[in-house]
């Protein structure tokens, strides 16, 4: 499947992750352009749901990053998003899609060298994995 | 504009069939169940008839009332003189506001709306299944061959175990017991890996057409399997199974089995089966039914004393609105109870059809008001003295440990049990 190129859902906090994705573009670094960035105002406000509805409407991989922990503009938003995560990865299995699907990053507003690598190591495991088992 | 219109004729046209084939005009000049609406009871000023009259009278757009608000308990249905299914009416007017795009606001972030989404998905192969019991023969949906006669459906539960982890309710231990009960009476059924959601929810929150493709996907899967009797445990799915999807898909093919009913009628070995067994409750002042524990014939005899699963234990029965209000399912579990060694049922105030709703459906609108409900049940069952409040309906369970945990702290110690689970562990496993 040399030709595939996934689809994938990125969730980025308002104020970490997604400073983070603006500096890795406006620093020109590279990263594949298989992502569809999502903005939310805090890690912690993705529930399982809208991971779940990514994959129903054909993501192959979804994406979620925040603050480093202690760094949360909220608090205790991203602890909430470590725990949604876990559970979410249980679910996400049970559906029968590979847990790898999913992957949780904290990236800070400064990151912006590590949004790209990210972001490059994630699509490669899409790669791997090939399309949604939902999708095929 | 002309699409609009004729959205709005189409949504006109059916809010007007509604209102005819239920016949919930006449809530106009009535109002008497508003009384018994949970709703305006913990403090709302929602009431069934209201909602009409702003259908009917004031010519609201369904968007524009309280259409999201019922909690389809089915209490009124009980009171109301002129035979007005208000449940069946409030899904069908959710339809309409859906066409709008006038959604509900759901809880947990949609997270069981989605769950209940991705289940319809045709190339859905799931892994829900890994703790059944080891005898149990669960098959894929790739591995049907028309030879499977008795299936038992085991539901949402191993997602929910996940989503509500911190609980700690073991809702998929409900379903292990439902299994060693019917292996007990002698049969052998077998699990689909890859059965869906029964679309209980998505009735009643008015999306039909979601509803369609699960009911379609699982009796697809049934067809494949050979399914001559469906085992279902859970209240929502057996009446779904065995209602509403004769109702909308016309004739089954199958027999849909309400576990505890089956248990009931076909008590395994470890149940006392002297005589008519419902003779062996009597009631008593205050409304307290005991079990009469006395007669032998069982299979609990070594060590009666000694046994944990013999020690007197007071338990307390919640009617949940699907079991009971819904299927009418009411004294076999208590008959179940009954048959049960060293158990004595105190009953509340209000049961069987007139039993509260636990404050919360369908993953909707849940608020404060929900949480009184739920403090409310609570309180009646611990005012019978008893030490764990049982129903069949796992739901029920995840709301009512909800308003306990947002509380801070389990109060004077009630706990909840799922029926089966309870049966399971008196009188097969005796721990
Ligand atoms: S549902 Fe029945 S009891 Fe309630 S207002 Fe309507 S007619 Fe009256
Ligand atoms: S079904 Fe229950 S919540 Fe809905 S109107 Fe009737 S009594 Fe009220
Ligand atoms: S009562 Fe039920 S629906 Fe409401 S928040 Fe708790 S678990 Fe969710
Ligand atoms: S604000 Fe960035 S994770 Fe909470």
């Amino acid at each position: 499947m040399a030709d595939f190129e996934p689809r994938i859902v990125a969730f980025a906090c308002n104020w970490c992750s997604y400073a983070g994705a603006d500096l890795a573009g406006v620093s020109r670094l590279q990263y594949p352009p298989n992502i569809r960035t999502i903005r939310v105002m805090c890690s912690g406000r993705v529930s399982p749901g809208h991971i779940i509805r990514a994959f129903e409407h054909g993501a192959d991989g979804v994406f979620v990053s925040g603050c480093h922990i202690n760094d949360c503009h909220y608090g205790f938003g991203n602890r909430w998003a470590e725990k949604q995560i876990e559970k979410t990865l249980k679910l996400v299995e049970m559906l029968g899609i590979e847990p790898d699907r999913l992957k949780l990053e904290w990236i800070s507003a400064s990151e912006g060298e590590k949004f790209a690598t990210s972001i490059r190591t994630f699509v490669e495991r899409i790669k791997e994995l090939g399309r949604s088992p939902l999708q095929r | 504009m002309e699409e609009a219109r004729s959205k709005d004729e189409a949504r006109a046209a059916e809010v007007a069939s509604l209102i005819k084939d239920t016949r919930a005009y006449l809530c106009i000049d009535c109002s008497k169940c508003t009384g018994s609406c949970p709703i305006g009871k913990a403090g709302s000023v929602y009431s069934p008839r209201l909602l009409v009259q702003h259908l009917v009278l004031d010519g609201r757009d369904p968007s524009e009332t309280e259409v999201w608000r019922c909690l389809t308990c089915g209490l009124c249905r009980e009171r109301c003189p002129s035979d007005v299914d208000f449940p069946r009416f409030i899904s069908r007017l959710r339809a309409t506001a859906l066409i709008d795009g006038n959604l509900p606001q759901t809880t947990h972030g949609g997270t069981f709306q989605e769950l209940m989404r991705i289940q319809a998905n045709e190339r859905l192969r799931q892994n829900k299944m890994d703790w059944l019991p080891e005898w149990v023969n669960a098959r894929g949906a790739d591995d049907l061959d028309g030879s499977t006669e008795d299936v038992y459906f085991v539901g949402c539960a191993p997602y929910f175990d996940v989503v509500f982890a911190d609980f700690d309710l073991d809702l998929k231990g409900t379903h292990e017991a439902a299994l060693e009960l019917l292996k007990a009476t002698g049969l052998n059924p077998v699990v689909l890996r890859d059965e869906r959601c029964c679309g209980h929810d998505a009735l009643w929150s008015g999306d039909v057409e979601l509803f369609r493709k699960l009911a379609g996907r699982n009796l697809e899967m049934f067809k494949a399997a050979g399914v001559k009797r469906l085992f279902v445990s859970c209240p929502e799915g057996y009446h779904t199974f065995a209602h509403e999807y004769p109702a909308h898909l016309g004739e089954l093919g199958f027999e849909v089995i309400n576990t505890v009913k089956y248990l009931a009628d076909n008590p395994p070995p470890g149940f006392d089966m002297e005589g008519d067994t419902n003779t062996g409750t009597r009631p008593k002042a205050g409304g307290v039914v005991e079990a009469d524990g006395a007669g032998d014939g069982g299979a609990v005899t070594c060590g009666a004393a000694a046994d944990a699963s013999t020690r007197p234990e007071e338990v307390t029965y919640h009617d949940s609105c699907r079991m009971g209000r819904f299927s009418g399912i009411y004294d076999e579990p208590r008959k179940m109870l009954a048959m049960t060694r060293g158990v004595t049922l105190k009953e509340m105030e209000f049961t069987r059809a007139q039993a509260p709703c636990c404050g919360s459906n369908l993953w909707i609108n849940c608020d404060s008001l929900s949480k009184k409900m739920q403090m409310e049940l609570l309180e009646e069952a611990r005012k019978t003295g008893a030490g764990v409040m049982l129903t069949a309906c796992d739901k029920c369970r995840i709301h009512l440990a909800c308003a306990l945990m947002q509380n801070g702290h389990v109060s004077d110690g009630l706990k909840t049990d799922n029926i089966l689970r309870f049966l399971y562990r008196k009188g097969v496993r005796k721990t």
